[in-house]
């Protein structure tokens, strides 16, 4: 694997984490009864961001390298289904996170002063940023067992 | 220092902020609620023991995530199925979703402060316990009597203290 691809590897795990702990973080900070609009917009932004990069440097990594080289390798292993079940989940769930990730991030930012006064406003917003992390987080899992899996 | 030193002090850090913290929130909490209320200043205490219990949290999933990039490129991708780590792994989700659930008052006072503390200190045990030979249903198994164990402790403590429930 080149030095660039290791580098695309690392961006990938690394922003996607990012983007997971921040959504986590917004989840917590939005269940407390007074939140700071300031801190939420500010980690709406960051995880925006996050995952977007994260799509970016995992989608040239799967081009370049994964469908040639890691792929042939899971799927004549002992653990076939860590590509055709999980892998194939992975990359379709994937592409949810950064539009939900929009979605939350622009609810904050043109919405943000109603979600303190209006819980029928808050309600979905938390359901929201909970899902994206809950999803955020199974994508991590679906990483370790894939990266397990290339042997 | 190479990278897996690098990645086993701030794993180290992480898991040491986070089983301190773990257990210093239980004795301000259980200190705290004696007379019955939390004064402003035990409040603080708590906060910032809350404060550091996160950062550890952090330190430790950065750096776990870490090992698991070490594991994929240097050729050691076997040790990302070993049951000790599958378990630690599922020892620290349960970390996670348990702090959801405590921040949105979901969970039971017994059962909060027991799961937090055991989940600390398993997720210790395992990373220090190199000749550990268990499946993932028996570390499991072991995990979760071991919550209702410092459950248990914990409610004799707390009646002892003269808590109410």
């Amino acid at each position: 694997m080149s030095l660039l691809l290791r580098y695309n590897l690392i961006g990938h795990v690394v922003l996607g984490l990012l983007g997971v702990i921040v959504f986590y973080a917004a989840w917590l900070a939005l269940l407390k009864q007074n939140f700071s609009l300031k801190f939420l917009r500010f980690l709406s932004g960051a995880g925006l961001t996050f995952f977007l990069l994260s799509l970016l440097s995992g989608g040239y990594y799967y081009v370049q390298h994964y469908g040639n080289v890691v792929k042939p390798i899971i799927k004549a292993g002992r653990y076939p289904w860590a590509h055709s079940v999980i892998m194939e989940t992975k990359e379709h769930v994937f592409l949810f996170l950064p539009f939900l990730a929009a979605v939350v991030f622009l609810v904050f930012w043109l919405l943000g002063e109603r979600i303190g006064e209006e819980p029928k406003l808050k309600r979905p917003l938390v359901f929201l940023v909970g899902l994206i992390a809950v999803l955020g987080i199974a994508i991590l899992m679906a990483g370790i067992t894939i990266s397990g899996a290339a042997r | 220092m190479d990278w897996k030193t690098f990645l086993t002090v701030f794993h180290v850090i992480g898991t040491a902020l986070g089983v301190g913290g773990a257990t210093f929130a239980e004795f301000f909490y259980l200190k705290s609620v004696r007379d019955g209320a939390v004064d402003p200043m035990e409040d603080g205490v708590l906060k910032i023991t809350f404060y550091v219990l996160r950062i550890g949290m952090i330190f430790l999933v950065l750096s776990g995530f870490g090992f698991l990039l070490f594991y994929r490129l240097t050729g050691q991708e076997a040790s990302l199925y070993n049951p000790k780590f599958l378990a630690k792994l599922t020892i620290i989700l349960i970390l996670f979703l348990g702090a959801i659930f405590w921040q949105a008052k979901k969970v039971p006072l017994w059962l909060g402060g027991a799961g937090s503390l055991t989940s600390w200190y398993a997720a210790l045990i395992l990373g220090v316990w190199r000749g550990l030979e268990a499946s993932y249903l028996n570390i499991m198994l072991f995990y979760f009597l071991a919550v209702l164990f410092i459950a248990f402790l914990l409610g004799i403590l707390r009646k002892l203290a003269g808590i109410k429930p």
